[in-house]
């Protein structure tokens, strides 16, 4: 009897500490997110103004905008995405399709395999592959191709996700109608799947634009206009990191980078999630 | 051009309800005597397992067939049979034969795209493609590479076979699955007889809709009767009674499915010769 | 071109793009094998452990400082991250209303979203800066522990949270009927019967802390130098690569790619652990 009331007298004790320590933890974590955002925006915003991103680069970045480098980040991202999509459009049907036999098992693990590798070790592959081995030199189309080979798990989860998802009924009412296998899956599911495409591009797009570590040895540093996709082009992750690191008084502008680059992540969240709420409320989703 | 009543080149005359004689016999049509799909001790089976066996089934043209029997008794995988559309399941195995206008639908150049535009099939569960419904019926046309120019006249003619086109020529590039599901399943019947398929399969066509969407679609199988071969299956024995002119029992209770018994609609519903068909009629009543 | 010739071409072209997707990882391990085989071969792996110093153009060629490095800012990163993450999944089951759970979960996407050059800056600029008040130079193992911490949280915390959204309701009522308290519940209950999903978040988020570059490069000072205080500025096997890949040739070089290939194999072990362990059934 004694025990008992002794359990029962240490219990509020012990549940009031593990409350505390609960909402003092998620304080902890809502408190930094807050902390690292206010504190970017804070120093950024100052910087940011039509200038700025219409300006190039002066004085090794302290002065000017970032022009330059907004559109070398613009062109790494359309190599990447025209090399991955395609790429990875092809084996996200592959997989959903045909993928239940021995190849499908070894792909899927390949690219399990891939999504692990870190990203600085794509910058080592691309550095020796891209960069050498093609010859591509230290160039937009080799950060891109490089960054295509990261994103591309990424790219293929999402799309054979969206694939699988859909309905048996679309597959079975195509073929019955006569459609061959290419009819069923141009004419009829990629249509259905468009708005999980959308949200894997994005994911996509997302991914490689906050990356750098990639970029470093592929692409390359110079922070002039590119001429062409074989010029080197700095990327806007790799200005911030430069700036902040190598720069002295940098600092003021790699804010203003970094609030761009927010922004422009923001932007392209915003407009995947506005897509594909679009699909649906248009009613070309199945919901 | 899409065979209705009206406009159809040679409508066969429909069968006297209660005839008891099989229904092709009071057909003028020459072609109605012989069977237009000819089902032969027909099999399927799905990774070694055994749905149904031996079903032989002569369908007719201008006249509707229905299936019925107890759930999983392999009705719907028999349909699937005919359009090959089984062959989607890598594990499924067909034996027998299958004739449709004499052709085997397996024979030395037989393809399935081919079989499936003559063989029109319309699921139990209403699935338009979630596209407008233009789309859906212009889909297949394209597939098939049917002139561009034809489109919105075959659009319009397949929407008004199926009762559709009153109700939704205003909102052609409306999505299709905004439609209630009596229309989707009447826009699903477009999409099929817009390729104009000279059988139709019905899986259940109505048991995921209401009485007055049901109705609606039990007229349309009537008026669609004359001049095409048709097989429904269907849950609902008073449905069966007032939409076919011959009815077939599917039965398997644990143990590969048969067709146990047979013959014009009158027949089967009035003087059952099978036991099982006599239970399953009367507990289907109850 | 007929319509079955166009299929087969049609499914050709699929199975090339799943090949070559298949094949992208290949290609990245064989290129990683080449470009470190000289360093390989000519060192053999046991000087990199063996060896007292990192300094190659010395012929001196010891990681274990930047080894440390890496285990010791992931270590506390995954020590810190953990049950942070495992409190803020356990708050949005138990705790939160429903319109503030989805309000911190947003918080936390947000956290997953931002760049790690981002942290890095924000690291460099503020935290840094604190820490050196306290206890001087600021770039350190603590600042790397710091900012991987806020960085892999998000790992953590969403796995944790689709675990928890999983466990059967019935298993939760019926420890409340049991008089069970709401603290309870979750730490008696359903906090080990998703034990197996928080193994694998925490896992993925070792692999993370491991392979992350920018972030900790920016802050960690970049020394290499076996830290005896959490103070003390450190270079991860990450961080170095990013340092001295631009003007390293020969042996060196080929040395970073060694550097490369272990990373990979960590990580990878890592990654399949978490997944063998999300595959088979929670709880039990
Ligand atoms: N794709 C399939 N793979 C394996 N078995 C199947 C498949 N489709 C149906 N079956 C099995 O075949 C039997 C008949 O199914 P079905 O043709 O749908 O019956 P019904 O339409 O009469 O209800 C059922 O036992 C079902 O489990
Ligand atoms: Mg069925």
């Amino acid at each position: 009897m004694a025990n008992l009331l002794a359990a029962q007298g240490g219990r509020p004790l012990r549940d009031g500490l593990a409350d505390l320590a609960t909402w003092l933890g998620v304080t902890l974590v809502a408190g930094s997110a807050l902390w690292v955002v206010a504190d970017v925006i804070w120093h950024g915003v100052g910087a940011v103004n039509w200038g700025f991103v219409t300006t190039a680069p002066q004085d090794a970045g302290r002065a000017g905008g970032i022009s330059t480098i907004l559109v070398a980040t613009f062109l790494v991202l359309l190599v990447c995405m025209t090399a991955a999509l395609p790429l990875g459009l092809g084996a996200a049907m592959y997989l959903s399709e045909y993928g239940r036999g021995p190849m499908g098992r070894w792909v899927r693990r390949s690219l399990d395999v891939l999504a692990g590798v870190p990203s600085i070790v794509f910058g080592l592959f691309g550095a020796v592959f891209f960069v050498q081995v093609l010859g591509l030199g230290f160039s937009i189309l080799a950060g891109g191709l490089t960054l295509a080979c990261m994103v591309l798990p990424i790219l293929i989860r999402t799309t054979e996700m969206a694939f699988s998802g859909l309905p048996q009924e679309y597959r079975a009412g195509a073929a019955a109608l006569g459609f061959g296998p290419s009819g069923i899956l141009l004419r009829v599911l990629l249509p259905a799947a468009a708005p999980g495409l959308v949200a894997g591009l994005i994911l996509g797009v997302g991914r490689a634009l906050a990356e750098t570590a990639v970029l470093i040895f592929t692409s390359g540093y110079v922070d002039r206009m590119p001429d062409s996709l074989l010029d080197s082009g700095r990327v806007l992750s790799l200005h911030i990191f430069d700036l902040s690191m190598n720069v002295p008084g940098g600092d003021h502008n790699a804010y203003g980078a970094a609030v761009v680059l927010l922004l422009i992540l923001l932007v392209i969240n915003g407009i995947g999630g506005w897509l594909s709420r679009r699909w649906i409320g248009r009613g070309i989703v199945a919901s | 051009m899409i065979r209705l009543d009206t406009t159809g080149p040679t409508p066969a005359e429909p069968p006297l309800e209660g005839a008891t004689a099989v229904p092709h016999s009071h057909s003028p049509d020459s072609d109605a005597t012989v069977p237009y799909v000819a089902l032969d001790r027909v099999g399927l089976s799905y990774d070694g397992t055994e749905v149904f066996r031996g079903v032989s089934l002569p369908l007719y043209r201008g006249a509707v067939t229905a299936l019925v029997g107890p759930s999983g008794s392999g009705k719907s995988s028999l349909l699937t049979c005919i359009n090959r559309l089984y062959e989607l399941h890598p594990g499924a195995r067909m034996s027998g034969t299958i004739t449709v206008g004499g052709e085997d639908i397996h024979g030395a150049g037989a393809d399935p795209v081919r079989l499936r535009r003559r063989v029109g099939m319309i699921f139990q569960k209403p699935n338009p493609f979630p596209m407008s419904i233009r789309r859906n019926l212009s889909l297949p046309l394209s597939e098939h590479r049917l002139p561009r120019a034809e489109w919105s006249a075959r659009i319009e003619e397949a929407l008004t076979a199926a009762a559709l086109w009153d109700e939704v020529k205003d909102r052609l590039d409306h999505p299709a699955q905004a439609l209630s599901g009596g229309q989707q399943q009447r826009l699903c019947i477009a999409r099929a007889l817009i390729l104009e398929p000279e059988v139709l399969l019905l899986d259940e066509p109505c048991s995921a809709l209401d009485p007055l969407a049901t109705e609606a679609i039990e007229q349309l199988v009537m008026g669609l009767k004359c001049c095409y071969t048709m097989l429904m299956v269907t849950h609902n024995l008073a449905q069966a009674r007032r939409v076919a002119d011959q009815v077939g029992v599917l039965w398997g209770q644990g143990q590969p499915g048969e067709l146990v018994e047979f013959g014009p609609t009158a027949q089967l519903f009035d003087d059952p010769q099978h036991p099982v068909t006599v239970a399953f009629m009367q507990r289907e009543r109850a | 071109m007929s319509r079955p010739l166009a299929d087969k071409w049609f499914r050709w072209g699929l199975l090339a793009s799943a090949a070559l997707s298949g094949a992208v990882v290949v290609l990245v391990v064989l290129f990683l094998l080449v470009a470190s085989w000289p360093a390989l071969a000519d060192l053999g792996p046991g000087r990199y452990l063996t060896d007292t110093r990192w300094y190659p153009s010395g012929g001196l060629w010891g990681m274990s400082a930047m080894i440390v490095g890496t285990l010791l800012s992931t270590l506390g990163a995954v020590l810190l991250a953990a049950p942070l993450g495992i409190l803020s999944a356990v708050f949005c089951h138990y705790y939160a209303p429903a319109r503030m759970a989805t309000l911190y979960r947003r918080l936390v996407e947000l956290l997953a979203g931002i760049p790690s050059v981002v942290y890095g800056l924000w690291g460099l600029v503020v935290l840094v800066p604190i820490i050196a008040r306290w206890h001087p130079p600021g770039t350190s193992l603590l600042a790397a522990i710091l900012v991987l911490t806020l960085m892999i949280l998000p790992t953590v915390a969403l796995v944790a949270d689709s675990a928890l959204g999983q466990l059967p309701g019935s298993q939760v009522a019926g420890a409340y009927a049991l008089g069970l308290s709401r603290a309870g519940v979750i730490w008696r209950i359903a906090v080990p019967a998703a034990r197996r999903a928080l193994a694998t978040g925490t896992l993925l988020a070792t692999a993370r802390a491991i392979g992350e570059t920018m972030a900790v490069l920016m802050v960690c000072g970049g020394v290499v130098n076996l830290p005896t205080s959490l103070f003390e500025p450190i270079r991860t096997l990450t961080a170095n690569i990013a340092l001295e890949m631009s003007y390293a040739e020969g042996l060196h070089r080929s040395s970073l790619f060694v550097t490369g290939l272990v990373l990979v194999l960590a990580v990878v072990t890592l990654v399949t652990v978490a997944d063998r362990l999300g595959e088979e059934p929670t709880g039990g």
